[in-house]
């Protein structure tokens, strides 16, 4: 165990900086000079070449790497020029917001797919086969239907059609107050300080978001439980267990346990999924975090921010791919004993 | 010389998935190559009836410029396809034999490439191609140089995993064994055996495509207005959500779910073929 910890842990520098260097490629890539960008277009060229030399835009490039990775381990990402604030500092405000969307949905996710998928792995009668149907047609429209515009209808039917839900912008409505803010994420912080209306407000405004990530999310994860579940349900042990009278709850356990680690590895990836997914429905729900941030980066050409969010969203990525492939070691024996050797 | 397992069946096989999927592909592309008989309007041509709501005269309504959406809706496929067809063939031009390496080359260069696309893939695929175009801006060559290169992993991963499996059977043997150079054995006889799946992860990336483009379109880093884009259109309907204008947003979508349907058939359909396929062998 320890060796593949080690061995995982050694992959990691050089994928971490080759991360940050395909960040860095990013901002090669705009268009025209940075410094020109920075001073305006009615600056003069010798400004310009001023401010070149000082940017040290004219050095070799890995010396220009050398200088970013320096920055980056300075905690330096550069400075937003829409919000003139340094854009780590940007993004760690928003992180918490984003962070909690996803979380949620991601919880509900799992959840559903654990409680559906092993129903109708369970299911041998003619409503599982129904079931199967359901979850098949679901499965293809899940996978075709775009988060964004799925969003959207979510909020004509739920706010304009049928009133139900909230104006959705924004976290909570601040007629309520402003919550103290502890760690960031809205949730959190109201429920550690009994801040029960901005709670219940924040409540209102997460349940469509999270039920538009949720819809769109849940199919590849029920599908993958369902089929490891039915695949270990056909084999041996199972037989083996239910010929010996086990009890169902002990035989759900052991299916379980063998059909884990394919889950864990696809939950471990839409985990990812859902960061990129966070984007365009934070955006139309005004949800004020990172995923927002991008796209209004985009949208007025801030280089730094977007280069940030980029780079801190692989990184995000990359931890929770070594994550994956730690717990699958844990709880698989196999994985283990090769000392990780795919 | 090649070794390609036979492919002709004798007895035919239920797979409703690929027929009824290649019908709807078929259909959409002829939607798409009929779109100036089919559209009663010219698509991006301004009127003074601003969100009409679907009449008569306009099918599917007018958008807040006055633009007709069904003859928009009939328009799109043509750029939306044309993006996710030539990313998606680029990108597994670029992947399979790059994967095909990865998996044939032994010990250290095989190492290196499937780390390094490891890393790729650690890059949110929609934060990245957001934010590529964003940079290089939303030029059709733009978007489907980054169709290309965000997908090429996928096909890197599916044709590595491809070539280990198949590295180990008896006519890989043979074929080394003969004297065939590694190129040959990779392009002859690992490639084509491996066509069906890359075939099916094709059509997915198809799909997947068009919702890319569409997002990216939507936030306003892809396809530029006015131009007849599924996700142009959804973006500049947006607004009417909130004030009860449904159909600028709601038609498009459709339209584009169904194609992504369409081809998510396909893929499936040739999965299942090739099961049949090889329960037979």
């Amino acid at each position: 165990m320890s060796r593949l910890i080690g061995r995982r842990l050694a992959l990691l520098v050089p994928q971490l900086l080759l991360i940050c260097f395909v960040s860095f490629l990013l901002i090669q890539l705009t268009p025209g000079s940075q410094a020109r960008a920075q001073l305006g277009s009615s600056a003069s060229d010798e400004a310009v070449a001023a401010l070149e030399d000082e940017l040290g835009l004219n050095d070799p490039w890995p010396a220009q790497f050398v200088r970013y990775l320096g920055g980056l381990l300075r905690g330096d990402l550069g400075t937003s020029w829409t919000t003139g604030q340094p854009v780590l500092d940007d993004i760690a405000r928003r992180a918490p917001a984003t962070l909690e969307l996803i979380t949620v949905s991601f919880a509900v996710i799992i959840v559903l797919a654990l409680l559906l998928g092993l129903a109708g792995g369970f299911a041998r009668n003619l409503l599982g086969r129904i079931g199967d149907k359901i979850s098949y047609v679901y499965s293809l429209m899940a996978g075709a239907v775009p988060d964004f515009w799925f969003a959207m209808i979510m909020v004509f039917v739920f706010y304009y059609t049928f009133p139900i839900a909230v104006a959705p912008v924004g976290q909570y409505d601040e007629a309520f107050g402003t919550p103290a803010v502890i760690t960031g994420s809205v949730l959190i912080d109201t429920i550690v300080t009994g801040d029960v209306p901005v709670l219940v407000s924040h409540l209102d405004h997460l349940i469509l978001p999270v039920l538009a990530l949720v819809f769109i999310n849940t199919a590849p994860i029920l599908r993958m439980v369902r089929s490891s579940v039915g695949e270990a349900l056909t084999s041996g042990y199972i037989t083996l267990a239910r010929a010996n009278g086990l009890p169902q709850r002990r035989i759900v356990g052991y299916a379980l346990r063998s059909a884990l680690p394919p889950i864990v590895t696809l939950a471990g990836v839409w985990y990812t999924m859902l960061i990129a997914g966070a984007v365009l429905t934070e955006t139309i729900f005004s949800w004020g975090g990172v995923g927002q941030y991008a796209v209004q980066a985009v949208q007025s050409a801030d280089w730094a921010a977007l280069q940030g969010v980029v780079l801190l969203a692989a990184l995000l990525s990359l931890l929770v791919y070594l994550a994956i492939d730690l717990v699958h070691a844990w709880i698989d024996p196999r994985v283990r004993a090769s000392g990780g050797t795919r | 010389m090649t070794t390609v397992a036979p492919t002709s069946t004798p007895t035919r096989r239920r797979n409703p998935q690929l027929l009824i999927g290649l019908t709807a592909v078929a259909v959409i592309l002829l939607v798409a190559l009929l779109a100036p008989l089919l559209a009663t309007h010219d698509p991006v041509r301004v009127s003074g009836a601003v969100l009409q709501p679907p009449s008569g005269e306009h099918w599917l309504g007018t958008d807040r410029s006055g633009l007709d959406i069904f003859s928009r809706v009939v328009y799109a496929p043509r750029v939306d396809l044309l993006l996710a067809g030539v990313g998606t063939l680029l990108a597994a031009l670029l992947g399979v034999p790059l994967g095909a390496l990865a998996g044939y080359a032994p010990g250290i260069v095989g190492e290196a490439i499937s780390r390094t696309l490891d890393v790729v893939q650690a890059f949110p695929f929609f934060i990245l191609a957001m934010c590529l175009l964003g940079i290089v801006g939303g030029s059709l060559p733009n978007i489907i140089a980054v169709l290309a290169i965000v997908n090429a992993p996928i096909y890197a991963r599916l044709m590595h995993s491809q070539t280990r499996t198949l590295r180990g059977r008896m006519f890989i043997d043979a074929a080394r064994v003969s004297g065939c150079r590694p190129r040959q054995v990779i392009l002859g006889h690992i490639v084509p055996n491996s066509l069906s799946p890359i075939l099916a992860q094709m059509s997915v990336t198809l799909g997947m495509s068009i919702i890319l483009v569409a997002g990216v379109s939507f936030v306003g880093a892809g396809v530029e207005p006015p131009t007849a884009e599924w996700g142009v259109m959804i973006g500049d309907g947006s607004g009417g959500m909130f004030t009860g204008q449904w159909w600028p947003v709601v038609f498009p979508g459709i339209a584009l779910a169904l194609t992504v349907v369409a081809f998510a058939l396909v893929s499936n359909g040739i999965t299942v073929a090739n099961q049949q396929r090889s329960r037979r062998a």
